[in-house]
């Protein structure tokens, strides 16, 4: 009873789905990693309406992702207990 | 939807034309909005709305003159989870859940609300309403007891000040806060767009606040979830939803509060509807002498959706459009004045723009009341 036609389109549509959201989430997590490597400098963040980025995460996706890198610089933390913004200038102290 | 077409299990696409336009227009919303991403949410929902547990039918429902499912909630969890884990295990990041004990302990609370709404939604009535209510207040007062971080001292109220300011009397008061609230969102999703409407507008706010993706991702899902919501009209947030996302905002609210990013007056006017729905109910049915927790069609959204029907022959129109209506001018006009500056978030001035949307509430189910009555 389970198992026939319309579980197997139910099986295919969400498969298809998920493999559509997974894009998204690929795409996303590749930004922040390139927005790192680059030190936040701008570039990642910017670069809002690029051919791909407007293809797998749309107008609104697109410019959410670059207020999710922005502000990522503040409020999370990268491999460490430091946030980001410390990691990348460590000696930003002036000596004493 | 026919009854046929939903009685049968998992998908069944008779009614495809009707079907098919819906379909067409959420995924060219989605796709303008989101992309890939945003179509492939749409699907997920449009996937999960065709399963054949978790069904509300027409006659069950004061507003909805079609059949829906009531797994929104779990399509929402469904890609929030998806998308954190994704962003956890795939970029360098490390969310801020595994380094603060507040969040790791109120993440835990919103997950055992989100799972008390999905039993339900499972199977209605498996847990007795005394029960359910129990465990909600087991829930948020550990969370309180925990994490009293959470707790305001100062709301800017004269009188409930003082009271905040005795710490035992303080957990009491959040808890039944935090109880009262996700009850108020649960019986105010009634109508498309009303509550998703209200939770993609706070989450908008708290994301703009915070930066956090977590509120990020709630824009996004709760937006798109809109969409779906108000063009299709074949999902309801169901109790997970409700529950799920009542406790995350109750729980963001409170330590926003307590921290002083924003006053107590701004997130009352974001929340008026279901907060002055719910006590406004629960009064109206304590003087009729039946139970406050019954349910009934005598709240302003099922009213005002019975004003709408006169002009409208479609069934989803008139439904969508009561939501958007309440949603837009309390949460959507909040937003505004948040985005264009018009008031600073911190501001107690706040307070006069909840009391303008209670007068308002008041004065337009007043003269409905005497129209319909």
């Amino acid at each position: 009873m389970l198992w026939g036609p319309k579980l197997s389109r139910f099986v295919l549509l969400f498969l298809v789905s998920m493999m559509m959201i997974l894009t998204g989430v690929t795409q996303l997590s590749a930004l922040t990693r390139q927005a790192v490597v680059a030190g936040h400098d701008g570039t990642v963040i910017n670069d809002v309406w690029s051919y791909q980025r407007l293809l797998t995460l749309g107008m609104g996706g697109s410019r959410l992702a670059s207020a999710l890198i922005e502000r990522g610089q503040e409020t999370l933390i990268v491999d460490s207990d430091k946030p980001s913004s410390d990691i990348d200038v460590p000696n930003s102290r002036p000596p004493s | 939807m026919n009854q046929n077409n939903l009685s049968s299990g998992y998908l069944s696409l008779k009614g495809l034309p009707k079907v098919g336009v819906k379909l067409f227009i959420m995924l060219l919303l989605s796709a303008v909005a989101f992309g890939v991403t945003g179509m492939g949410v749409i699907l997920l929902m449009f996937t999960l709305s065709y399963v054949a547990v978790g069904r509300d039918s027409e006659a069950s429902h004061g507003i909805s003159s079609t059949d829906s499912s009531r797994l929104g909630g779990l399509a929402i969890a469904l890609v929030f989870v998806i998308y954190i884990l994704g962003l956890a295990i795939g970029s360098p990041y490390t969310p801020g859940v595994a380094r603060e004990s507040v969040f790791l302990y109120l993440w835990i609370a919103v997950g055992l609300c989100a799972l008390l709404g999905l039993i339900e939604d499972m199977q209605a009535d498996f847990l007795t309403p005394l029960l359910r209510l129990g465990l909600k207040f087991a829930v948020f007062g550990w969370l309180l007891w925990v994490a009293p971080q959470l707790l305001p001292r100062d709301i800017g109220v004269f009188g409930i000040d003082a009271l905040l300011k005795i710490p035992v009397l303080a957990w009491v008061l959040a808890t039944v806060f935090c109880v009262g609230f996700i009850n108020a969102f649960n019986m105010a999703d009634g109508a498309n767009g009303l509550i998703p409407g209200i939770a993609a507008a706070t989450f908008t706010v708290l994301f703009f606040e915070y930066g956090r993706p977590a509120e990020g991702l709630l824009m996004f899902v709760c937006v798109l979830f809109l969409i779906f919501n108000v063009v299709s009209g074949w999902y309801f947030l169901g109790d997970m939803g409700s529950y799920g996302l009542g406790s995350i905002i109750a729980c963001h609210g409170l330590l926003g509060v307590a921290q002083g990013d924003f006053s107590a007056g701004f997130m009352a006017s974001m929340l008026a509807y279901p907060c002055v729905d719910f006590v406004f109910s629960v009064v109206r049915r304590a003087r009729e002498g039946v139970s406050p927790f019954s349910a009934d069609n005598g709240h302003l959204h099922n009213r005002l959706h019975r004003y709408y029907s006169q002009f409208f022959e479609s069934r989803v129109l008139p439904n969508s459009l009561t939501g958007l209506t309440i949603s837009g001018s309390t949460a959507g006009v909040c937003l505004l004045i948040y985005l264009f500056d018009g008031l600073a978030i911190e501001s107690n001035a706040w307070f006069y723009m909840f009391f303008f949307e209670t007068a308002v509430y008041f004065t337009v189910i007043s003269v409905l009341r005497r129209r319909q009555d």
